[in-house]
């Protein structure tokens, strides 16, 4: 008996129909509860479509933030903006380690790593944010993170994961392993649930007036 | 082979994307894909692919791996540039991160073990195709071996390849029957 083989034009149709589904699903104005996963989900996709994913990246230094070095200290936390970025104002987060060093969960091929202060420069600003708790605490979630050094980076990584980071996630869980819940746990912590922390204060910020987009003013 | 592979790996994809928080799911049907994929080569091995076919076809099924692989490697210098690159690569591998979690940390010249273990995944996925033709080529000659054997000297047969005559007479009979159906 011969074997039927399906064609080309099979597979193509399942892909226009696959992306056609993920476009509704971004761009159809339906009402969804908002602060939820599913509408999060949404807004990045619709980004996405739009091309925008963690913002673009200027192509000369556009901040200032090595005085930080004397400003910032262990466990302090520091967010980063772009504009086009899919999933918020601030595009990234990351945790000062001490001596001008950060931990940093940054992508695919680097995983999670130490990188120096001045990498970040090539960002349009910058917000440089202090837990409300003590310095022992501060301290020991920087210890914590440098622990994850080396660890995998997963964006789609669940909280209870210890073993893939991605940015905000490293933060937040140095700081869960310490005893301090910088934000309600959910299916994705973004640099912007962060910000928006009543346990972060603003010490200091660069490039402009932060807080001038989606993540709402917040007081220094 | 290739595209009964490359879409059951997208399907694959999307359906591990789904169940994202749910790491067991994840790691159960990517080990499913993955004895899926044993038995299309061990399939090829028994209808007598030649070895360049299978690796032409696992080159071919896994080719937005092998592409994304090297484009993220090669543009892994220039800082922040590829991030549409590492995360589509990201994305091909993603069936296999709840495995890739399991790589000890570290960093590699830049490069963190993860990342590179992923690189590995479409050449692995060669290498495993390659494992289940090795076994079909070997299943077949062995049915081979014990029809020719059993047609020649039935009662005195007699070590692994003769029992499988001496057990199941007519099976392998029936099995090289098939074969030569499949040859037509």
């Amino acid at each position: 008996m011969r074997r039927v083989c399906h064609p080309y034009w099979m597979e193509c149709a399942g892909l226009a129909a696959l992306l056609a589904v993920i476009l509704l699903f971004a761009w159809l104005p339906v009402p969804m509860p908002p602060g939820s996963d599913i509408a999060f989900a949404r807004t990045v996709l619709r980004g996405m479509t739009m091309g925008r994913l963690n913002g673009a990246v200027p192509a000369v230094p556009r901040i200032q933030i090595s005085a930080w070095q004397r400003l910032a200290e262990p466990g302090d936390v520091l967010v980063f903006h772009n504009p086009h970025c899919a999933y918020g104002y601030w595009s990234h987060a990351v945790l000062y380690a001490g001596g001008g060093w950060v931990i940093d969960a940054t992508d695919f091929v680097r995983g999670t790593t130490l990188r120096p202060l001045s990498v970040f420069q090539y960002y349009e600003k910058a917000a440089l944010l202090r837990p409300a708790v003590p310095a022992a605490v501060r301290r020991q979630s920087a210890r914590i993170a440098q622990a994850y050094v080396g660890r995998m980076y997963d964006p789609f990584a669940p909280l209870s994961d210890d073993r893939r980071q991605y940015c905000s996630k490293l933060v937040w869980t140095a700081y869960r392993r310490a005893g301090v819940t910088l934000c309600p746990p959910k299916a994705w912590i973004v640099p912007d649930d962060l910000y928006q922390s009543r346990l972060l204060q603003v010490v200091a910020k660069a490039g402009g007036p932060a807080g001038d987009g989606a993540a709402g003013p917040k007081e220094g | 082979m290739a595209r009964r592979l490359f879409d059951s790996y997208v399907v694959l994809v999307f359906t591990t994307l789904a169940a994202t928080a749910c790491d067991q799911v994840a790691a159960a049907l990517s080990a499913a894909w993955l004895m899926f994929a044993l038995g299309c080569g061990a399939h090829a091995g028994w209808r007598g692919w030649r070895g360049r076919w299978v690796v032409q076809a696992a080159w071919a099924a896994q080719a937005p791996g092998w592409v994304l692989a090297g484009a993220s490697l090669a543009l892994a210098a220039q800082d922040g540039g590829n991030e549409w690159c590492n995360g589509v690569f990201q994305l091909w591998v993603h069936p296999f991160s709840t495995w890739l979690r399991m790589v000890p940390p570290g960093v590699w010249h830049g490069f963190s073990s993860s990342y590179l273990a992923a690189c590995l995944i479409p050449p692995g996925v060669g290498a495993w195709l390659l494992c289940g033709w090795a076994g079909g080529v070997m299943t077949r000659g062995m049915v081979n071996h014990a029809v020719r054997v059993q047609r020649a000297d039935p009662p005195r047969s007699r070590g692994l390849p003769w029992q499988v005559s001496k057990i199941l007479p007519h099976a392998a009979s029936r099995m090289r029957l098939s074969l030569r159906r499949t040859k037509n």
